[in-house]
């Protein structure tokens, strides 16, 4: 079980780093990728199960703390959305690149949206056409483009174990 | 039956543990939003940008390491063109230097004859940007200079040009600074010219606005924008920037007034933290007489003349702010974080 966790571990680690140290020198136009969300949502296709909700849980801990945020507010939309996206893959995939696409941009919007509708509630932002227009839209393309890149590899490395897990998970859709 | 008790139990694992995450999860969200500033979450967050500023600045470095090996190859590989073209530009930056240099010394002199006591004397701490937000949603840079360099909430960041935004949170060896156009940023400003109030605030497009100014107010482009120092969050008469556009909006009773800002908050490296205005007796004087402690403390944030030019307002007009302007100005200092309770600002308005 702990050698089966190692790589979602170094992957989190990884993708830990690359939030704090790369994205905000890659940014274009303030829109920059969210490392984390795309290594969550590609845990949730490629690995679901009880540990994918710890992970997104501490993923988006680490986000918020590290970034200027309210805290708990990404932990709340990655476990949301995790779920979410754990269920739909296991009914859609079909072994092609267009499933991890499609939920990779509704996931990511979805996730920038809500996150802008909690700063929004929390008086953190002011405008709902601004916060789609300025950063929901972009930073979901962004994250988009880099969960493109980083599904293959993680997947390679992740899914080893896909099938049990999927069907201890997601019974009912199988 | 011992069988299906433990697949029932798998099955209802994954969600019971992400209702119980979830449930945390809020119960965090609600603690952070109903806390204040040096709350215990806030505390932890505070900290773990302290962590992640080493991080950053190796980041950093790399980017920069990765845009000069970009440079090079630009320059082994430039064709006469380009040559052509950078040696017209550096013909252009000579004639721009030397007309600055004539502003700068029309500036020194201009300067010698207004009244000394008046202008301020702006004691500062020396910092370089080390980090800047992880996050899209908020326009935030680390410092490297903290508490152990008398570094605090609440004080104004100001680059080469102008005020760029102000420390959020300090820890002992760094500090997190919100810029201006961020959208959680509120300063309390008055226009140069005519003495009117309002307040500066950021904005997720990147652009500055102008608002709550009052009805009677008149405001054009290119008028300077400087802090007013009411709310207590910043001190008086630094620049902020100037009008670029007033746009009157049909059905609406206010224009929509943006501001270019003086710095350029996306691209400095080195900026000042001013921790003290060393001569608060002048400001005070200011406060009443008004024009010549805005004028000098602008032309010692910008080398522009532009801060020459609003001599003509009378010393009523600087003097007077009503209740609601005064409140406002308040709440932008409040909106701008813990500036306000911590008091930095106002003691030496």
């Amino acid at each position: 079980m702990r050698s089966a966790l190692l790589p979602v571990i170094v992957g989190a680690v990884i993708v830990t780093l690359l939030q704090i140290a790369l994205a905000p020198n890659i940014a274009l136009f303030s829109a920059m990728p969210n490392f984390m969300v795309v290594y969550v949502l590609i845990v949730a296709m490629v690995r679901p199960g009880a540990s994918l909700y710890v992970l997104a849980f501490v993923l988006g801990l680490l986000y918020d703390l590290f970034g200027y945020g309210p805290v708990g507010a990404m932990p709340f939309l990655l476990i949301l959305l995790s779920f979410i996206v754990s269920r739909a893959f296991a009914l859609l995939n079909n072994d092609t690149v267009f499933v991890p696409l499609a939920l990779f941009v509704a996931a990511d919007f979805l996730l920038e949206l809500l996150y802008a509708a909690f700063l929004l509630g929390l008086g953190m932002a002011d405008s709902v056409v601004d916060a789609l227009i300025y950063r929901a839209l972009p930073c979901a393309l962004y994250s988009t483009v880099a969960g493109l890149v980083l599904y293959p590899i993680a997947r390679h490395f992740l899914a080893t174990e896909v099938i049990s897990d999927v069907h201890t998970a997601t019974p009912r859709f199988r | 039956m011992a069988l299906k008790f433990h697949d029932n139990a798998a099955i209802l694992r994954g969600p019971l543990v992400a209702v119980i995450l979830l449930v945390v999860s809020l119960a965090l969200v609600t603690a952070y939003a109903r806390e204040g500033e040096g709350g215990p979450v806030h505390t932890v967050q505070n900290a773990f940008s302290a962590i992640a500023a080493p991080v950053g600045m190796a980041g950093s470095s790399v980017a920069a390491a990765g845009d000069s090996v970009g440079t090079a190859i630009e320059d082994l590989t430039a064709d006469a063109s380009t040559l052509s073209g950078l040696r017209e530009q550096n013909g252009q930056l000579r004639g721009l230097v030397g007309q600055l240099e004539e502003y700068r010394q029309e500036a020194q002199r201009l300067q010698g004859l207004l009244d000394i006591e008046d202008q301020y004397a702006l004691t500062s701490v020396a910092a370089r940007v080390v980090g800047r937000s992880s996050d899209s949603w908020n326009d935030v840079v680390t410092l490297d200079k903290g508490t152990a360099d008398g570094i605090s909430a609440g004080l104004p960041v100001m680059s080469g040009t102008g005020l760029v935004g102000q420390v959020i949170s300090a820890t002992p060896h760094t500090c997190d600074v919100r810029l201006l156009t961020d959208q959680q940023s509120g300063i309390a400003v008055l226009v140069q010219s005519s003495r009117a109030e309002g307040i500066v605030r950021g904005s997720l497009e990147g652009l500055l606005y102008l608002e709550d100014l009052q009805s009677t107010a008149e405001v054009k482009v290119g008028d300077v924008i400087v802090t007013s120092g009411l709310g207590g969050s910043f001190f008086r008469g630094i620049i902020v920037g100037e009008v670029v556009s007033v746009e009157q909006q049909a059905g609406d009773t206010s224009p929509v007034i943006v501001v270019s800002p003086n710095a350029d908050a996306s691209s400095f490296e080195e900026v000042l933290v001013v921790t003290a205005v060393g001569n608060a007796g002048a400001a005070d004087e200011g406060a009443t007489s008004g024009e010549h402690a805005n004028d000098s403390a602008s032309s010692s944030g910008s080398s522009s003349s532009s801060s020459g030019s609003s001599t003509s307002s009378s010393s009523d007009e600087s003097g007077e702010s009503d209740s609601n302007s005064d409140s406002d100005a308040a709440h932008a200092g409040s909106s701008s974080d813990e500036a306000s309770s911590d008091g930095e600002g106002g003691d030496s308005q």
